[in-house]
């Protein structure tokens, strides 16, 4: 069976996400949150801007860390889930099966209406997200244009979902298999483009993306 | 039917909170509905294995997908040993109480 990706976003946004009496969110194994974008879009933006120049591409970098170790793990979360075995688990045949459906995934629950647009096993692996909450960010600058790619988030899974595929057997200790891709912005609708790209390639060729 | 093994999930979650309980047959739509009893269910046959989840009134999140061993709970902080002790104790009597075909348990 192939990967029908209208059935699994249409069966996984039924699946109610909602707080416990913790007022705690569990999910995939993690704790998820649900705040409004412009808090998140805020939050890196302040962050990128409150800082000189020169280190404007380490905080940068920072960023899209900490999505990637999120992307990481909660990735795994997602395909070890009893919600994934039954709404994907039976589509996957092999590991590219396992990204095009978690790229399906991320749709469903509204991180970006995304998809894989070139995959070469255990190489690259090129995503196009046709909306996504971080372009909203444009919003907050002139023209409603940002300066440059801000897709922290998307950039960071992206990576980590190739880790996930070909980066090994997942390390709970993120010691092994994490990093082992790394991803670049090549387009963001935040920058007027019509839509967000993103290359995703083994780290020791991410520099000469 | 028993309960053969009872694992914490690895997590994030501040340890102790998911664990899945593994059992000697698949879960039945009966068990099921058992393990609703007061709570919420939420309940997909529609997707390619029949995906169930419960929310009860402690609190308790309860998933797994019909015919599977596995099934998965999620307790929440506030006097989490006490519930997870009285969940566990309720299923064990579910369990036993299971009607198998032929009017066996």
């Amino acid at each position: 069976m192939a990967i029908d990706r209208k059935k699994i976003i249409e069966d996984m946004s039924k699946v109610k996400v909602e707080a416990n009496t913790d007022g705690l969110i569990p999910g995939f194994n993690v704790l998820v949150n649900q705040l409004p974008a412009h808090y998140w879009n805020d939050f890196s933006r302040r962050l990128v801007e409150a800082v000189p120049g020169e280190i404007t591409e380490a905080v940068e970098e920072l960023l899209v860390n900490a999505a990637h170790e999120c992307g990481y793990h909660t990735g795994y979360g997602i395909i070890t889930s009893k919600e994934w075995n039954a709404i994907v688990g039976p589509m996957v045949k092999g590991v590219e099966d396992v990204l095009h459906g978690a790229y399906a995934v991320f749709t469903a629950w509204g991180w970006a209406d995304s998809e894989i647009v070139e995959l070469v096993p255990n190489q690259k692996m090129v995503v196009r997200a046709y909306d996504y909450y971080e372009a909203d960010v444009a919003a907050d600058y002139p023209g409603r244009k940002a300066p440059r790619p801000m897709a922290y988030m998307i950039r960071g899974v992206t990576g980590a979902f190739m880790d996930l595929g070909y980066g090994g057997d997942y390390d709970p200790a993120g010691k092994k298999g994490l990093y082992t891709f790394r991803c670049k912005q090549t387009k963001g609708i935040e920058c007027g483009d019509k839509y967000g790209e993103f290359v995703a390639v083994r780290s020791e060729d991410y520099e000469k993306l | 039917m028993e309960i053969v093994k009872i694992k914490v999930l690895e997590d994030c979650l501040g340890g102790g909170m998911a664990y899945e309980y593994l059992l000697t047959g698949g879960v039945p739509e009966e068990l099921m509905r058992t393990m609703a009893v007061e709570g919420r269910l939420d309940y997909h046959p529609e997707f390619l294995l029949p995906f169930y989840k419960i929310i009860t009134p402690e609190g308790l999140q309860i998933k797994g997908i019909l015919g599977d061993r596995g099934l998965e709970v999620v307790y929440p902080q506030e006097d989490r040993d006490r519930k997870k002790l009285d969940f566990e104790v309720r299923l064990r009597r579910a369990l036993e109480g299971l009607v198998r075909p032929g009017g066996g348990s």
